[in-house]
């Protein structure tokens, strides 16, 4: 199967680049709409085009429709949520059976009539989860009368199924990828650029993540033999291979994107510098999290429905409270559909109620926070205070992220049982006896793995404070620049986790 | 001014991607192991020094020697061959060579064609020869070819190509100095790619294979011959195919004698050994190490005879006093001195073969455990120990003591079972109720270079099967004694011992 990591995707993006810069200009995006089809073909089963297919008629049918009858605002309304709805239907059953199926056992619980329903034997899309928000955010956008609908189907299907989107996302928006259907010339800086970004993200995925990966695994596979403190180990790890992954493919991905002269939206932003959940999804997963809240959370709370609402708490419980409530169901809202949209139930506690939760009670007991922090005399404008925050950031996301690491809602409330279990077997020796060896690692790859924590950690630094670690890298003398390229290929060369025996093609963000 | 610019960055990207391929070659041959390094070897030899260029596999090195060869008769030569090299690589190491050497002959050993000697999928024999080369376009055209003739994905071939993604793991390699020296694929051979002559012995039977038949040569055969004589052919270099002597059977001889025909119809000479085993003449009873390679006795007289004939029927220089060839005269006088050690080391082992020759009639005879087991103690032999039901044997301490003598004691009497191997006077001794309970096959060394198979099972009791063959009773209980000569391959004898009546009774066992 082709990946973003698979040798054949590298040949692929290497012709790719070569036809869309020596072909007629005004054919580039029809390269790129080529590239997409080949890419799909060896990267999934291709009778699942189809649904790409439909979703692209349905939104390319509705888009037409509303702005030809655009006088008519209760049908437009209708066709626009129409086709939303059915968008979301199909990403629905293809999807989302984790829901229905556990519906239907909860149903038939009660109602012996009520058939359990079994998954559907057809695989869905590659991409589904991104490309459905992505319509959906195009239909809604166009409704709004914000952008004007594409007219040609093929530029329509290229911005649907642009191939370097399909695995991870972003979700993009249809302004950012205009740029699709432009002439681009070729330029030194952004195949420099777009190459570069591709080796990092190999770093992240194949150096870092796969290895923090083995840990991980080997700890939760087996938590009769790995438990007290080797459960908190995978616990506080997990966020480290997730951002590494997520994070890498994405970078492997906007580099691609790059050397079409394509520039999509950053997905991340330093997460883990991040003082508290709020700004940590404001920085992980940056564009689903805009989605939902252009696309839910601003027209929740614009609607009449919620203004009345706001009106009446706030006028019943005071000006805090009052704005309070309201907010707090937007949240709970905006939250149950980023839940929803990873497409299981554990998501909806993991990320949904879990992240919700902690946002709530962030807000909620603020000023009491604030007065603590007053009476201790606790300074909160040094880095130690940051520190602080982060690290307790860091935490409330990796409990959350248990519920992600987990195979099904049983796994997850077992994984979170044997956390609160885990003092019965406490045992702090592991961190000192070499045991962590046993686990399918060697110091080897613990040192690699210290070593590329110090390294994405400098590189957040200079993104956090000054620039992109590339644009700084520009900067300096051409010696220092190629020995700090080549080491990178040296170590993704030699300490990659790649070829036979291993399967670095997994990523744990591409099944949405 | 702008077109100077662009130069420059087209210049500075040129140098760079240079740079970075240099340094995946060299990383690439460090991390390769040692697989091959006599073909690396000839890569490191003075440009157009080599007179004589022998290509195959171990049917070549083990034969020809080309630092005796040099000694005797004055010309140089190269074995350009790795272990079961597959013969689909043969015409590209052939041009492989050619690039910078222009020998006046190159020698083929054609064995590999043989069909039971081809393998049809890319594995460790093939990589023997292509992971040695060069990264080049040869070699990318010798791994295609393969695939092309033997049905191989170019897909599953991609670790073979790259062969970076298969070795990348060893980076212990990088720890080695033996790694560094191959930095640029180069290492010199100071065999000239032949191997320390081997001293060891096994007698055969000469087959009696006399047949002028011919048999229809596969495809994949005839299009590798071909393509061997057509490159030969349009490097204008003469062209000797050789068949080296082993031991044969009837249907290789048949596709021997069509090779040879065809060989015959380009007038290309083909000294085929194995029809005419007196041509040397070969003697089985002391030239072979093994069933398919000469030892030190055998690699003289071949040697010897090659160099006849290509200086009676070719115009081959005589560098012996030629003062640019005085690193030929050092090294072939260093490899004389070795070969003549071997040499008087292989006729002493003649000579304690047959002293076992003469034991082997005592051991045979003898009714007394010691004398037994005096007599086994020889590293020619190799004794399988079959234990079954010993544990309620009531003997004397002299009893137990002379069972001790050959290696059995009191413990492993009172264990009732047990399965052991016996070299010499080392024993390796295993329990079959703890360790085997299920069947276990493995193989053992029988002297140098020889080996044979065993299972061992615990279906009925302890039980060991050689080659198929199991020499002692499924139920009698009793110590069995299985011995075998190493050199000549047989089950010489099977000992017996029983005990009645609180005495041990010794007989020599003959399957019923």
């Amino acid at each position: 199967m082709l990946t973003v990591t698979s040798f054949y995707y590298f040949v692929l993006l290497l012709v790719g680049v070569i036809a869309y810069y020596v072909f007629p200009k005004k054919t580039q995006w029809v390269v790129l709409l080529s590239c997409s089809l080949i890419y799909y073909f060896f990267a999934a089963p291709f009778y699942t085009f189809i649904f790409v297919s439909i979703s692209t008629i349905i939104t390319y049918a509705c888009t037409i429709i509303i702005e030809l009858k655009r006088e008519n605002s209760k049908l437009i309304l209708r066709i626009t949520l129409g086709a939303i709805l059915a968008n979301v239907m199909i990403w629905f059953a293809l999807k989302g059976s984790s829901f229905w199926i556990t519906g239907s056992k909860v149903l038939n619980h009660f109602f012996d009539w009520m058939p359990v329903l079994k998954p559907v034997p057809i695989i869905g899309a590659l991409g589904m989860g991104y490309y459905t928000a992505q319509v959906i955010g195009y239909i809604l956008d166009v409704y709004w009368d914000n952008i004007k609908p594409q007219y040609n189907p093929g530029k329509l299907l290229l911005f649907v199924c642009f191939f370097p989107q399909l695995t991870v996302g972003p979700i993009s928006r249809y302004t950012d990828l205009k740029v699709l259907y432009f002439k681009h010339e070729i330029s030194y800086q952004n195949i420099c650029f777009g190459c570069q970004r591709i080796l990092w993200g190999l770093f992240k995925k194949i150096v870092i993540s796969d290895r923090v990966g083995i840990i991980v695994n080997a700890i939760w596979a087996d938590t009769s033999l790995y438990n007290g403190i080797w459960l908190w180990i995978a616990v506080l790890l997990y966020p480290l291979q997730i951002y590494t992954d997520f994070s890498g493919c994405m970078d492997i991905v906007l580099g691609t994107a790059e050397l079409f002269d394509i520039h999509m939206a950053e997905n991340f932003n330093n997460p883990f510098f991040a003082r508290n959940s709020q700004e940590f999804w404001q920085r992980w997963h940056i564009t689903l999290g805009t989605w939902a809240r252009d696309y839910i959370y601003y027209p929740i709370l614009k609607s009449g429905l919620f203004i009345r609402l706001g009106k009446k708490t706030k006028k019943r419980f005071g000006k805090r409270i009052g704005k309070f409530i309201p907010w707090s169901i937007g949240m709970g809202i905006l939250w149950f559909v980023m839940g929803f949209w990873h497409g299981s139930i554990q998501h909806i506690f993991g990320v949904s109620l879990w992240f919700w939760g902690t946002i709530i009670i962030s807000e909620l007991f603020d000023p009491l926070f604030q007065f603590v922090i007053t009476k201790l005399n606790i300074k909160t404008k040094v880095l130690s205070w940051h520190i602080f925050q982060s690290v307790r950031t860091y935490f409330v996301y990796s409990l959350g992220a248990v519920a992600f690491s987990a195979a099904g809602l049983k796994g997850a409330l077992e994984h979170y049982y044997f956390l609160m279990t885990s003092y019965k077997d406490w045992n702090p020796w592991i961190l000192f006896d070499g045991s962590i060896i046993n686990l399918g690692v060697t110091w080897l790859d613990i040192n690699l793995i210290i070593i590329g924590v110090m390294l994405l950690f400098i590189v957040a630094a200079l993104r956090e404070n000054n620039e992109y670690a590339r644009l700084w890298i520009k900067k300096q003398n051409i010696g220092f620049r190629w020995l700090i390229w080549v080491m990178l290929f040296c170590i993704v060369l030699i300490y990659g986790l790649y070829g036979e025996g291993y399967d670095a093609s997994v990523f744990i963000y591409e099944g949405f | 001014m702008k077109g100077c610019f662009f130069i420059k960055r087209v210049i500075a990207m040129i140098c760079f991607l240079s740079l970075m391929f240099n340094i995946f070659c060299s990383l690439t041959y460090m991390m390769r192991g040692n697989n091959g390094d006599t073909i690396r070897g000839l890569y490191s030899e003075p440009e157009d020094t080599i007179d004589v260029l022998c290509v195959g596999a171990s049917s070549v090195y083990e034969y020809f020697t080309p630092l005796k060869a040099y000694h005797d008769y004055g010309f140089t030569s190269y074995d350009f061959a790795s272990g079961g090299m597959d013969a689909e690589l043969y015409p590209f190491m052939i041009e492989e060579g050619l690039k910078t050497q222009s020998p006046k002959i190159i020698l083929v050993d054609v064995r590999k064609l043989l069909s039971t000697e081809h393998d049809d999928d890319i594995g460790a024999y093939f990589r023997n020869g292509s992971d040695a080369m060069n990264l080049s376009v040869n070699r990318l055209r010798a791994i295609h070819y393969f695939c092309n003739l033997n049905g191989v994905s170019d897909k599953d071939a991609l670790s073979t190509y790259i062969d970076i993604i298969y070795y990348h793991g060893n980076y212990d390699r990088l720890g080695e100095e033996s790694a560094w020296s191959f930095i640029d694929n180069t290492e010199a051979d100071k065999k000239k790619g032949s191997i320390t002559p081997r001293p060891y012995v096994h007698f055969y039977d000469k087959p009696q294979i006399d047949t002028a038949e011919i048999a229809k040569l596969p495809d994949t055969t005839l299009r590798v011959l071909n393509d061997i004589i057509d490159v030969c052919g349009d490097a204008k270099t003469d062209l000797v195919l050789t068949a080296s002597p082993y031991l044969i059977d009837k249907d290789s001889q048949k596709e021997l004698n069509a090779m040879a025909q065809i060989a015959d119809d380009n007038g290309v000479p083909f000294l085929d050994f194995n029809g005419k085993y007196d041509l040397i003449p070969v003697a089985f009873e002391r030239d072979f190490r093994n069933s398919r390679h000469f030892n030190v006795l055998g690699m003289e007289k071949y040697t010897d005879f090659i160099c006849s004939y290509l200086t009676e029927n070719y115009n081959l220089p005589d560098h012996r006093q030629d003062e640019n060839y005085t690193d030929w005269n050092e090294k072939a006088e260093w490899y004389v001195g070795v070969f003549e050690d071997k040499k008087e080391e292989c006729l002493k082992k003649i000579s304690e073969i047959e002293t076992c020759e003469f034991k082997l009639q005592k051991l045979k005879a003898t009714t007394k455990i010691s004398e037994w087991g005096t007599f086994s103690r020889d590293d020619n032999y190799t004794v399988f120990v079959v234990g079954k039901g010993t544990n309620d044997w009531d003997i004397s301490i002299a009893d137990i003591q002379a069972l001790e003598y050959i290696g059995i004691t009191e413990e492993m009497i009172r264990k009732g079972n047990f399965i052991g191997i016996y070299k010499g006077s080392e024993f390796d001794y295993s329990d079959t109720d703890t360790e085997k309970s299920g069947d276990a096959g493995d193989r053992t060394e029988l002297g140098d270079g020889e080996e044979i198979s065993y299972l061992v099972t615990n279906e009925w009791g302890p039980a060991v099967i050689i080659e198929g063959i199991e020499y002692h009773s499924p139920s009698e209980e009793g110590i069995y004694f299985i011995l075998i000569s190493n050199y000549q391959l047989n089950v010489e004898d099977v000992l017996l011992i029983t005990c009645e009546d609180d005495e041990l009774l010794l007989n020599h066992y003959k399957q019923q």
